[in-house]
């Protein structure tokens, strides 16, 4: 089979190795909503010691930022599910795409078998429908030495072609989970704006209170670090994602696979 | 990758495939065995994932992959069973067994495939291919390597493969399928059996069921085969050999072989 299929499968498992990287993000931005959580209850509480009508809106303010990580978090939940769902597809095409390089080898044996007789020197591609029919076709035109060798030859063609369709049946599949977690990542930054709106509030709020400021200044620069990280991470994933479909479309219109 | 037709008669033939010397030089060679009874066959120990379209190509010289009706898998290791998920990406109906207990460890080798699991109870039992009374025993041979383990009898050929019983370490430039001088292949075999080997006494109760068997043949999975006297001086050999010895072969005794007692002190 050629190299450049041989590139496909380990271009696949670049994609599989930022699927990997997708999901250990996921995982770990599912804490942030904790911490939100966290810092909102540590604002209410500090804002019923003021005890004025100050500190009421403050307390209404925090407890509008303290039920934001309900939203967030089954979004976290989603994002990670989704990861998973995604790198289940992308092993599915490794796993096909090796199993087509073996069976390669295995039509090559069959011809060494049968004296070179099949092939006749030309390189029929197991990786294309095309190429897999004309191997048929051969199959059932050359005189063999062996039927065992006919009817072995179909069997590999007939699940080489499954393999092909299950290679594009992932390969549309992860389309889809790139679309949905894109989807899913600008529903969780817009969540992380309201959070740092909340924080803005908050900020412009205890600005007026005569005791007490430093602690509400630490819980905003707080929620602004904990923002900071969810974007930066979900910077990263959508870099990855990027960089994995420009991989997903080189091999969906490489022809290789086809 | 070599195979050899070890036993034919009315249609009942037994095949060995193995020597393999385009494999990585990494990769331990091994012996499958084909039966071919029929138009039905049948595979012992199908071999890992490497060697697969090695194997899978001599295999087709002797039947259609499509009548190929049973999988055996001695026991759990990937030498012998990694392969699966491309025997049954290509052949569809086809049924694998292997003790009960692997049966979970041995879906871990699908690889999206469904294999066709069918546990093998403790005492063993048989099975059929192709029309002409073909039976195939399955010898228990727990703890004589994996904890559950079988052995493969075939009354009609009178051959016992024996898995990994038997099995030797050959160097590359050892070419013969069968063991021609006794003495000199024990080399080969003493280490791998003492090390592989858990329990003397149970590698002692699967010689005395090869004794009331009386094979002809013993087909290990790594090595040589055994035929003729030499049956019987391996069952000998085998019978008077202390197994289950990590410590370079002998008996293990001290608390202080272990790196934590060493640093302990």
């Amino acid at each position: 089979m050629s190299n450049k299929f041989q590139e496909i499968y380990l271009d696949i498992n670049k994609i599989l190795l930022s699927g990997v990287n997708i999901l250990n993000i996921s995982s770990t931005l599912k804490s942030i909503s904790m911490d939100l959580k966290l810092l909102a209850i540590n604002g209410i509480v500090q804002a019923a010691k003021i005890g004025t009508k100050q500190g009421q809106s403050l307390i209404a303010l925090s407890a509008f930022l303290s039920d934001l990580p309900l939203t967030i978090a089954p979004e976290l939940e989603d994002l990670e599910r989704q990861s998973i769902k995604m790198s289940k597809s992308i092993i599915g095409i490794s796993i096909n795409i090796r199993k087509l390089l073996v069976k390669n080898k295995i039509i090559h044996k069959i011809d060494s078998i049968n004296s070179g007789n099949f092939l006749n020197g030309n390189a029929y591609e197991l990786n294309s429908i095309g190429g897999l029919m004309e191997i048929k076709r051969r199959a059932a035109n050359v005189p063999f030495i062996d039927d065992n060798l006919k009817t072995s030859i179909d069997s590999i063609v007939e699940s080489s072609i499954i393999n092909i369709e299950e290679i594009y049946l992932f390969l549309n599949e992860i389309s889809l989970d790139i679309v949905k977690l894109k989807n899913k990542i600008d529903r969780i930054r817009r969540n992380g704006f309201i959070a740092n709106y909340m924080g803005s509030n908050i900020s412009i709020e205890s600005s007026y209170l005569v005791g007490g400021k430093s602690s509400f200044n630490s819980l905003v620069s707080n929620i602004k670090k904990i923002v900071d990280k969810l974007n930066n991470s979900l910077d990263s994933i959508i870099d990855m994602l990027a960089h994995s479909e420009n991989i997903l479309n080189n091999v969906k219109h490489s022809n290789l696979i086809k | 990758m070599r195979s050899h037709v070890i036993y034919s008669q009315d249609g009942h033939e037994w095949i060995v495939i193995g020597r393999d010397t385009e494999k990585k030089e990494e990769i331990v060679d091994t012996n499958q065995y084909l039966i071919v009874s029929g138009n039905q066959g049948m595979i012992l120990d199908p071999g890992g994932f490497e060697i697969f379209s090695s194997v899978i190509g001599e295999v087709t010289k002797y039947i259609s992959v499509n009548n190929i009706k049973i999988i055996f898998s001695s026991h759990q290791d990937p030498d012998i069973a990694s392969s699966l998920a491309l025997w049954v990406d290509i052949i569809k109906d086809v049924d694998t067994y292997c003790w009960w207990g692997w049966q979970g460890f041995l879906a871990h080798f699908g690889m999206g495939n469904a294999i066709k699991l069918i546990g093998i109870p403790d005492e063993g039992m048989e099975v059929q291919i192709g029309t002409s009374n073909s039976f195939q025993y399955f010898v228990p041979a727990h703890y004589c390597h994996s904890s559950g383990n079988y052995s493969v009898f075939d009354p009609k050929a009178k051959i016992l493969f024996s898995g990994d019983i038997g099995a030797a370490l050959l160097p590359s430039d050892y070419t013969d399928l069968f063991v021609t001088n006794f003495d000199s292949h024990i080399q080969f075999m003493e280490g791998f059996h003492k090390r592989w080997m858990s329990s003397t006494k149970d590698l002692r109760a699967w010689v005395a069921r090869a004794r009331a068997l009386n094979p002809s043949m013993i087909c290990p999975q790594h090595g040589a085969i055994f035929e003729g006297e030499n049956v019987g001086r391996f069952l000998n050999w085998l019978e008077a050999l202390e197994v289950g010895h990590w410590n370079r072969g002998q008996e293990d005794t001290n608390v202080n072989n272990c790196v934590w007692m060493k640093w302990k002190k």
